[in-house]
Order: C-alpha cells, then sequence, then structure tokens
C-alpha cells in the first residue's frame, strides 16, 4: 500500500511540474507573438511616418520654395526652381546622392492640376518595391516668375519600404 | 526500521526536490528580468534617438515660417555624443545605436549630458536661405560675453542678439564671472587685435575671439579664432560668414568641429546657389520687359560666381551677396520679377 | 481529500493564470491604433487645398479669389461667361482632377454663392465624422465676407 502512495503522490508531484512548464511554456508563445505583431504593426506606422516627412521636406527646402525679397512663401515652389531641381538630380549623381540621404526610397513628384498640365519627376529611388500604404498628396501653388501667375499643383510623394 | 528509513528519505528527497524545483524557477525568472530590464534600456535610447531624430528631420519645416526657433528636448538624463566628420552623427553614449547628421549643420559640443537639451534653429540666409542652423547645448554651459574696450560696443550688441534661452552674461572683467558651471564660452571681439586679452582660470573653457575683416562687423565676414583651456595659441582659425556661422562657433566643441560643420553647409549652399543662378539666367533668357533685362545681368554674374564659391571664399562671397542684395532691392523697386 | 485539495489549488492556479492572459490578449486587441498619417494628412491637406485654391490664376487671368469677390458682389468680371458660372466650372474641374480622382469624401463649398462639390458616389454630409476642414475667408471689402470651405468626411 505504503509504496503505492508514494508512487501517487510522486506522479502527482511530477504533474504539477509538467502542467506549470506547460502553462509557462504558452504564456511565452503567447508573448513572442504579441510581440511580433506589434514589430510589424510598428514598422507600418514608421514608414507612413517616413513618407510624411519626406513630404514635408520636400514643401520646405529652398530649392523648391518660392521667397520673396527672403521671405518664404507657404504651399507655394517656384516652377523655374522645380524644374531645374529635377534636372539637376537627374543629370548630377553627386546631387542625387546628397539629397537621397534626404529622401531616401521615395518618389517624389509635381502634377500641375490648373489651368496647366505640367509634371516633374524630382526624385526617384525605389530599390523596393512595395509601397506605403497610400501616397501623400500635398497640395500647393506653382508660381511663374514671369508671368508672375499661381497655378494649382499637387506634391505626390510615394514611399517606397 | 527499514519503513522508518525509507520515509526519512523520501522526505529529503521533497526538499532537495523543492529547493532545485524552487531554485531553477528563481533563476529563469531572474533571466527574464534581465533581459527585459536589458531590452527596456535599449527600447528607452531608441526612443530618445528617434525624438531627437524626428526634431531634427523636421527642423526645415520648423524653420520655414520663423528665422528663429527654440526647442527643448526633455529626456531622463542622457548622455549624447556628437560627432562631425567622416562619420557625423548623434549618439547615445554606450549604447551602440545613433541618428546621421551626414548632411545638417549642427553646432554641439562632443558631449552633451543631462536631461534638457536646449536646440536653437536658425536660418542661415546668404543671401537667400540655404539651410537651418541647429545649435545645440546643455544647461551647464556658460556663455559670456567679455565686453572691453576693444569691442566698440560690438560684443554688446552679439549678445543681445543670442538667443536668452541660454545662459549667458555680458562682462566687463572675467573675474565677475558667475562659478558652479561645467564649461565656460568666453567671446572676445576685437578689430585690432587677432588675440584675446584675457586669461581665465576655469578648468574648463573655450574662447572664442572675433575679428571682422576690414569694414565689417560681427554679422559681415572676418575671421574667428579658437582657444581650448590653457593654450596661448589659438588650435584653429577660421573665417565666418554672417553671425548664424559665429554663433556656430560659439557653440562648437572647438575649431574643427566648426570648420567640419561650415563644409557640410557650403556643400548644400553649393547646390542652392546652383539653383538660384540657373533660375536667374532662365529667366534672364525669356525676360520680354526692356526695363528689367539690364538689371539682371550683372546680379546674374554674381550669382554664376558664387556657383563655385567654398568655405575657403568667404570675402569673395560676401562682397557678391552684398552686392546681389542689392540687385535684388532694384529689381524690386522696378517690379521686375526678383533674384531671390 | 489532501490529494483533492491539491488538485482544487492546482486548478486554481490554472484559472488564475488563464484570466490573465485574457486580459493581456484583451488588453492589447483593444488598444487604440492612431493613425498619425491619415490625421496628418488630413489636417494639412484640408487647409492647404483652400489656401492653394483661392491663390491660383485661371486661364482668363482673373484669381479665383477675385472671381468669388466679382460673383458675390461686383459682377464685372466677363470670360465669354459671367464669373459665378466660370468660377463653378473651373472649381469642378480642379475638384475632379483632385479629390474625386483620389476618390475622397468630400465638400467643397461656397455657400453665400450656392455652389457645393461633392463626390457622387460618397457624400460627405453634414451628420458625417469630419476628418478635417479647412477654410479660407476672402474679404469682399466691407460688404461682408465669402467663405470656401473644404471637408473632407472619414
Amino acid at each position: 500500500m505504503k509504496p503505492r502512495n508514494a508512487q501517487i503522490q510522486l506522479g502527482e508531484s511530477t504533474a504539477a511540474i509538467v502542467v506549470i512548464i506547460i502553462l509557462i511554456v504558452l504564456g511565452l508563445v503567447f508573448y513572442s507573438v504579441l510581440s511580433r505583431s506589434n514589430v510589424d504593426d510598428k514598422k507600418i506606422e514608421i514608414a507612413n511616418l517616413e513618407a510624411i516627412e519626406v513630404a514635408s521636406f520636400a514643401t520646405a527646402i529652398p530649392e523648391l520654395h518660392c521667397t520673396f525679397l527672403g521671405a518664404a512663401s507657404a504651399n507655394c515652389f517656384d516652377a523655374v526652381k522645380v524644374a531645374n531641381f529635377s534636372s539637376l538630380l537627374s543629370s548630377d549623381t553627386d546631387a542625387y546622392l546628397y539629397y537621397a540621404e534626404f529622401f531616401k526610397n521615395a518618389r517624389i513628384s509635381i502634377e500641375e492640376v490648373y489651368p496647366g498640365n505640367a509634371s516633374w519627376l524630382i526624385y526617384e529611388n525605389n530599390k523596393s518595391v512595395r509601397q506605403s500604404e497610400l501616397p501623400v498628396y500635398i497640395p500647393i501653388n506653382l508660381y511663374y516668375p514671369l508671368d508672375d501667375d499661381y497655378s494649382f499643383a499637387v506634391l505626390k510623394v510615394v514611399k517606397y519600404s | 526500521m527499514a519503513i522508518a528509513k525509507k520515509a526519512a528519505i523520501e522526505m529529503q528527497f521533497n526538499w532537495i526536490f523543492i529547493i532545485i524545483a524552487g531554485a531553477v524557477l528563481l533563476a529563469f525568472f531572474f533571466i527574464i528580468t534581465q533581459s527585459q530590464r536589458e531590452s527596456s534600456k535599449i527600447n528607452a535610447d531608441l526612443k530618445i534617438l528617434q525624438h531627437t531624430d524626428t526634431v531634427l528631420k523636421n527642423i526645415e519645416q520648423s524653420s520655414l515660417n520663423s528665422d528663429s526657433t527654440i526647442v527643448t528636448l526633455g529626456f531622463p538624463k542622457t548622455a549624447f555624443q556628437i560627432s562631425c566628420g567622416e562619420v557625423s552623427e548623434l549618439s547615445i553614449q554606450d549604447s551602440g545605436y545613433a541618428v546621421s547628421l551626414k548632411n545638417q549643420a549642427v553646432f554641439s559640443p562632443k558631449n552633451l549630458e543631462g536631461s534638457k537639451i536646449n536646440a536653437w534653429i536658425v536660418n542661415y540666409n546668404i543671401p537667400y536661405k540655404v539651410m537651418p542652423f541647429v545649435y545645440l547645448t546643455a544647461a551647464d554651459r556658460l556663455f559670456v560675453f567679455v565686453n572691453d574696450s576693444n569691442s566698440g560696443g560690438k560684443v554688446e550688441q552679439l549678445f543681445y542678439e543670442f538667443s536668452a534661452n541660454f545662459s549667458s552674461v555680458l562682462v566687463n572683467d572675467i573675474s565677475s564671472v558667475p562659478e558652479g558651471y561645467d564649461t565656460y564660452v568666453y567671446v572676445t571681439y576685437s578689430t585690432t587685435s587677432n588675440t584675446p586679452n584675457i586669461n581665465p582660470s576655469n578648468p574648463k573653457y573655450l574662447i572664442i575671439h572675433i575679428k571682422p575683416d576690414s569694414g565689417s562687423d560681427y554679422d559681415g565676414v572676418g575671421n574667428v579664432q579658437f582657444y581650448k583651456t590653457g593654450e596661448a595659441v589659438p588650435h584653429a582659425g577660421f573665417a565666418y560668414l554672417k553671425k548664424e556661422s559665429v554663433f556656430g562657433a560659439m557653440f562648437s566643441e572647438d575649431g574643427n568641429f566648426y570648420k567640419c560643420t561650415m563644409e557640410k553647409v557650403f556643400t548644400r549652399a553649393k547646390y542652392v546657389n546652383t539653383l538660384h543662378a540657373d533660375r536667374a539666367i532662365a529667366i534672364q533668357k525669356n525676360m520680354t520687359n526692356t526695363v528689367c533685362e539690364p538689371v539682371y545681368v550683372w546680379p546674374v554674374y554674381y550669382l554664376h560666381e558664387m556657383k563655385s564659391m567654398n568655405f575657403s571664399s568667404m570675402p569673395d562671397y560676401y562682397d557678391n551677396l552684398i552686392k546681389l542684395e542689392k540687385g535684388n532691392k532694384d529689381l524690386a523697386k522696378l517690379s521686375c520679377p526678383l533674384l531671390y | 481529500m489532501k490529494s483533492q485539495i491539491e488538485i482544487m489549488g492546482l486548478a486554481v492556479i490554472i484559472i488564475l493564470v488563464a484570466v490573465g492572459f485574457f486580459f493581456i490578449i484583451s488588453f492589447k486587441l483593444n488598444k487604440p491604433q492612431i493613425d498619425h498619417v491619415q490625421t496628418l494628412r488630413d489636417n494639412q491637406f484640408a487647409q492647404q487645398y483652400v489656401t492653394s485654391l483661392v491663390k491660383t490664376n485661371t486661364q482668363c487671368g482673373f484669381t479665383i479669389t477675385e472671381l468669388m469677390q466679382d460673383c458675390a458682389v461686383f459682377h464685372n468680371i466677363n470670360c465669354t461667361v459671367d464669373s459665378c458660372t466660370y468660377l463653378n466650372r473651373t472649381l469642378e474641374v480642379i475638384a475632379n482632377k483632385t479629390l474625386l480622382n483620389w476618390s475622397y469624401t468630400y465638400n467643397l463649398s461656397i455657400n453665400e454663392l450656392h455652389l457645393e462639390f461633392q463626390n457622387p458616389q460618397r457624400n460627405c454630409t453634414a451628420t458625417m465624422p469630419r476628418a478635417a476642414q479647412g477654410f479660407e475667408l476672402i474679404t469682399l471689402y466691407g460688404l461682408g465676407d465669402v467663405m470656401i470651405t473644404l471637408d473632407v468626411c472619414k
């Protein structure tokens, strides 16, 4: 009888340990699954924030902005600067690499909506194929200095990730 | 007897079993806690760097509508390291993580420690905006503007243009400088003398001696010399162009840091100048207004010259800058398309 | 009896751990996901849109602002049609090329001039929650104001 009781007790203790270990393992599995999904969410959030950063940078740089006696005009790009900047980045490798530090993997273009329909590809670097969720559109005015006229245009930024 | 011995052994076995199991569990949880603590520190460091990176990346945007902005970065006490050179980056000491400052004009000491870092963002206009300058400092640095007879009141003017958000004093005599700071930056100015006439006794200081070119002042062009603690001769002397670069000299770790950052600035200036020059040429080519067309000739020439100027040609750059400012104002008076 | 108590103890531990997991998982799943990108896009976008729109020069030579002022009060401008008709056509062209083309749910309106442009497939009504709003107030030089508004609905 007694040896049997002892065996039962031993079995009981072992079973308790096994159950606790299973619970701990299950807990770790759940934690790692949750952490991984958090990391994936974070990656998407970071990619989208980077698209905004690139767009914000593009709207603020003196290489594209309209200025009047030094004062920058909000939401306004100089059409001549746009054309020249686009030409500079496509013809000068050093300039392209310099601005690639800011723009990274992105496609930046300006599309005139009204009254004209000109468009310029400012920058493109698509090492990866996947885009951010949506392109970022920023409405701007394009200023033509010779005519002293403004047209309605859109700055479009697509971030590749 | 045998049964009693068996029971005793069983009892002991139980206790040994409990101790081993307990020790294993404790060790397990201890390891988990340690790894969580390390990953939490890494998380905190990354968050701080990410926040700083976001602020630095958005300085173009934040400097758009204002020529001068102050941003205060508040963290749990963090030790930053800022470098300029082959590798330009801002990192957290001993963390192994960094954000790149490759194409950004950040003037700063090499080590910044504290729970509050002040960033002063100022547009560098030569004469149009080239890029924003970021001056970084912590609360343990005091800027001492030494107003002596050689300065002709210019040090006082410079002091009042200096941001009130940073610890600074204007003194006639350096013996009245308050104690209690880790580093002292002495600013001296003279149109005649190449050397500062001060000999501080602080354990750690930097002297910035400003000597403008003839006919100029701190907001023009000249030379700035750097003296570190105990140096009788400057370890470096470089040109400055406009007061923003003078402030840059004051915030820099030393002369070499200033030079490295100014070289980055003029790399950017090369592209901005090229774009402005090409724009002016395109406008001049298509200009039909006979009143405006002749006014364009010389400014276009100056812009074209500025395309190839760099940090070593500051006096020439300044000459062209003044002429360009005048040319642009003349165009404005005639309601012609402006150069900038 | 003793073993029964032990089994019950084990069962209590299992239940406690299970409840703990339940709370952790539900907390993680219910955490509100703030879409920073969409918020920023909408807030800046709507205001930038109307600010840029009113400064735009039309093919007739007048800006949108001038056309709005003329349509509201002066009635002097003639762009082969009156300023109100021309303004209507121009805003429709711009809205179609941009907001409609991007499938936004929007309402671009100038109430005082009875002009309104919406996505025909997705109306942005007064009761729908707004993602953002932008507006510009155009002065009529002492004769009042006229306001152009862009509502972007969620």
